[in-house]
């Protein structure tokens, strides 16, 4: 998809709408770095979800605080480095994102609960540790195109 | 947000008019389709043709949508963008609706 790695820094606000515009600014790194349409689309949600858990569980959803996003996109797939200054997760250790069920009447299906499914069926690696008050998600996703 | 809607036939086709549904914006959706569907429109078919992108929350408000809806009304949807199918195929959401290809085909694939 492209011959050598390149890497970005995007500081994004933890707030639905500074997730947004981080994730159209990084949505466009990923194209002109020329990271196949189906893998920035699957960057682009695995981004939207890790964002916005950190926006509203970190910072509670107060609307303000930091999160620094590292990508590196080489040959073979796409790094990608989450830090934010917020509230640990809870028990330090990441949800088991098991999808939810569908088998329920219409009036019972789930309206949430995918986000961190959809990171785990999308990452090939995914790890998360609290350092010196930060918070750090580390995901990578693997390149199937080639 | 910007939803606009028309009566074509049996259908009541609901138009989003945005790039994207996302966290910043699926209470105002799903607001907007309770808007829309008050009038107990019994087909109500939304077309996502022009929405690129949506998040976990978008995909929460859709089916929000769907469960608003009062007794003898029924939601599909139309015109999935690439990465919105993706978000439905993964969570098998997909199952869960009736998804037309285009609106201009509605007619032939809807037996009722």
């Amino acid at each position: 998809m492209h011959d050598s790695a390149s890497t970005a820094v995007f500081n994004v606000d933890a707030s639905p709408e500074g997730v947004r515009d981080g994730l159209q600014r990084i949505r466009r790194f990923l194209d002109d770095s020329g990271v196949h349409q189906d893998m920035c689309g699957t960057a682009e949600i695995v981004l939207a979800e890790a964002l916005n858990n950190v926006a509203e569980h970190a910072y509670e959803l107060r609307g303000i605080g930091d999160v620094i996003v590292t990508l590196l996109v080489e040959p073979d797939g796409i790094q990608i480095d989450i830090v934010d200054f917020g509230l640990a997760l809870p028990g330090l250790d990441l949800p088991r994102g098991k999808r939810p069920s569908l088998h329920h009447p219409k009036g019972a299906l789930p309206e949430g609960g995918f986000g961190w499914f959809l990171i785990r069926s999308q990452t090939d690696a995914l790890r998360y540790h609290r350092d010196d008050g930060r918070n750090h998600l580390y995901m990578h996703l693997t390149n199937e195109a080639g | 947000m910007d939803l606009s809607s028309i009566q074509n036939g049996p259908y009541k086709i609901v138009t989003v008019n945005a790039r994207r549904i996302d966290a910043a914006v699926a209470i105002q959706f799903k607001d907007a389709m309770r808007v829309q569907t008050g009038d107990g429109a019994a087909h109500v078919v939304l077309d996502l043709g022009q929405v690129a992108f949506i998040d976990s929350s978008g995909l929460g408000a859709i089916v929000a949508s769907m469960k608003q809806l009062g007794v003898g009304q029924r939601l599909d949807l139309a015109v999935l963008t690439p990465d919105v199918e993706k978000v439905f195929l993964l969570t098998r959401m997909d199952s869960i609706f009736t998804i037309h290809d285009s609106l201009e085909t509605l007619g032939h694939r809807q037996a009722g």
